[in-house]
């Protein structure tokens, strides 16, 4: 069964997480740069958003803070987490070692 | 009825022609009266616009035909340049340029503004905070407020505006919408504040995302500040430094805002509502400086919006609050042959 992991914007990011092929880690980025090869997919980043009385979506305002991680395929990436205080403002960097084993 | 005034103004000297076709406009006023009374007397149910004929009658909001929102877009927008559409939210989610969006998604974006009294929002606090750093945070907000007739006054209860600190990022939804954010979730939030964020932090980002809440979009989407940027450079800069695709970095940053939106006079780089960037991604080497607190054209605008002193009459043309859409199809009114398009001029 996949698993859906969401890491608080307050907790600090470990080095290297493993995970299984569907699994899916929400956590705290401005951006990803995720390098090609399949093992990894990122998905947004998101802003928050609300359902109004009509039944559409409106969005907060302000830099997306949030990104998905899919584990796609089996293997190893090294993604680049970024968090950044405005679109061009004082950001880090944090590198993550994914590790994606093939689902059993 | 007095006709002629009406008339004289609209045509000016009276002719056999003129009074001819007034004729057929208060004959065919006439048909359109008997038609709609016969269709109330014959009754259209629950399901139909009109009431039922046992029922009370009661003053219900109705809504133009769908055909119509967009010419009453326009003309709304004409009548008080306040009320154009704000391109943001959803729509620049979407990643869609102001001409990939259609005319009718347009029509039916409003501003976010609350209504131009004074008014006074509730702000609760979702974590425990110590109420030096309540008080604090509310003080910044507030720093609208001496210029503004909407102040930010905090409630032991679910406040209208609800502040985390434990999100992701710094953010707020826009004016009207914290409404339609469900209770107990944040509508504003400010990751990681504490008593020993520097100053400069509370002015530039409590501040910043107090003006959202009070309807203000992002001022570096101005369609002017946006004509300084090197749209390839912009997909590089981003791409590179946060991995966003080409349709993220046209939602955040190259979606220019409608024209007539934020600040009325010109657009403001050290506005408080400007994110800065950088000189590498403009046409001409100089960054987009970005605000670092609010300055006097931000006050002057929101003297403009939310006046100490309501203008008379103001309220009804600004009024954004929602406005319920009737249930039952609004085309069904009249037929599109007695639209009226009110003419550019008005």
């Amino acid at each position: 069964m996949p698993l859906l992991v969401d890491l608080p914007a307050s907790a600090e990011l470990p080095a290297a997480v493993s995970a299984t092929v569907g699994d899916v880690i929400g956590l705290a980025a401005t951006g990803v740069l995720v390098p090609d090869g399949g093992v990894v997919e990122v998905l947004g980043p998101f802003l928050p958003g609300a359902l109004d009385h009509d039944g559409r979506l409106t969005g907060a305002q302000g830099v997306p803070g949030r990104a998905l991680l899919v584990a796609r395929g089996p293997g190893t990436a090294v993604v680049e987490v970024i968090r950044s205080r405005g679109l061009a403002g004082p950001s880090t960097t944090t590198s993550l070692v994914v590790e994606v084993a093939a689902a059993g | 009825m007095e006709i002629a005034p009406i008339r004289s103004t609209l045509q000016g000297e009276p002719n056999m022609a003129d009074e001819d076709d007034l004729r057929s406009t208060l004959l065919a006023v006439a048909d359109l009266a008997r038609s709609a009374a016969e269709k109330l007397d014959g009754g259209r149910g629950a399901t139909g616009n009109g009431h039922r004929p046992e029922e009370p009658l009661t003053c219900t909001p109705r809504a133009l035909p769908d055909r119509l929102l967009v010419a009453a877009a326009q003309t709304a927008a004409r009548v008080n340049p306040m009320n154009s559409p704000v391109v943001s939210g959803s729509a620049s989610a979407v990643g869609a340029s102001t001409d990939a969006v259609e005319p009718l998604r347009i029509a039916v974006m409003t501003s976010k503004y609350w209504r131009p009294v004074p008014r006074t929002l509730t702000v609760s606090f979702l974590e425990a905070a110590d109420a030096d750093l309540r008080a604090r945070i509310l003080e910044h907000m507030n720093a609208w407020a001496t210029r503004g007739c909407i102040r930010f006054a905090e409630t032991a209860v679910d406040g209208e505006v609800r502040i985390s600190r434990e999100g992701d990022g710094f953010w707020s939804f826009l004016g009207t919408d914290i409404l339609h954010v469900p209770a107990g979730r944040p509508t504003l939030n400010l990751e990681g504040f504490t008593m020993a964020t520097p100053e400069s932090e509370y002015k530039r980002v409590v501040r910043h995302e107090a003006g959202h809440t009070l309807g203000f979009p992002h001022e570096h989407m101005r369609r002017e500040l946006i004509a300084r940027i090197d749209r390839e450079k912009a997909y590089l800069f981003f791409a590179r430094t946060q991995g966003w695709s080409r349709a993220m970095v046209d939602a955040q940053v190259l979606t220019p805002l409608d024209d007539a939106d934020l600040i009325a006079t010109r657009s403001d780089e050290n506005s408080i509502m400007c994110y800065q960037l950088p000189g590498s991604i403009t046409l001409d080497g100089r960054p987009i400086l970005g605000g670092l607190d609010i300055d006097e054209t931000d006050f002057s605008f929101v003297e403009m919006v939310y006046p100490p002193t309501p203008a008379p009459g103001s309220v009804a043309v600004l009024s954004t609050l929602p406005t319920p859409r009737a249930a039952a199809p609004a085309d069904e009114l009249w037929p599109t042959t007695e639209d009226v398009l009110v003419p550019m001029s008005s």
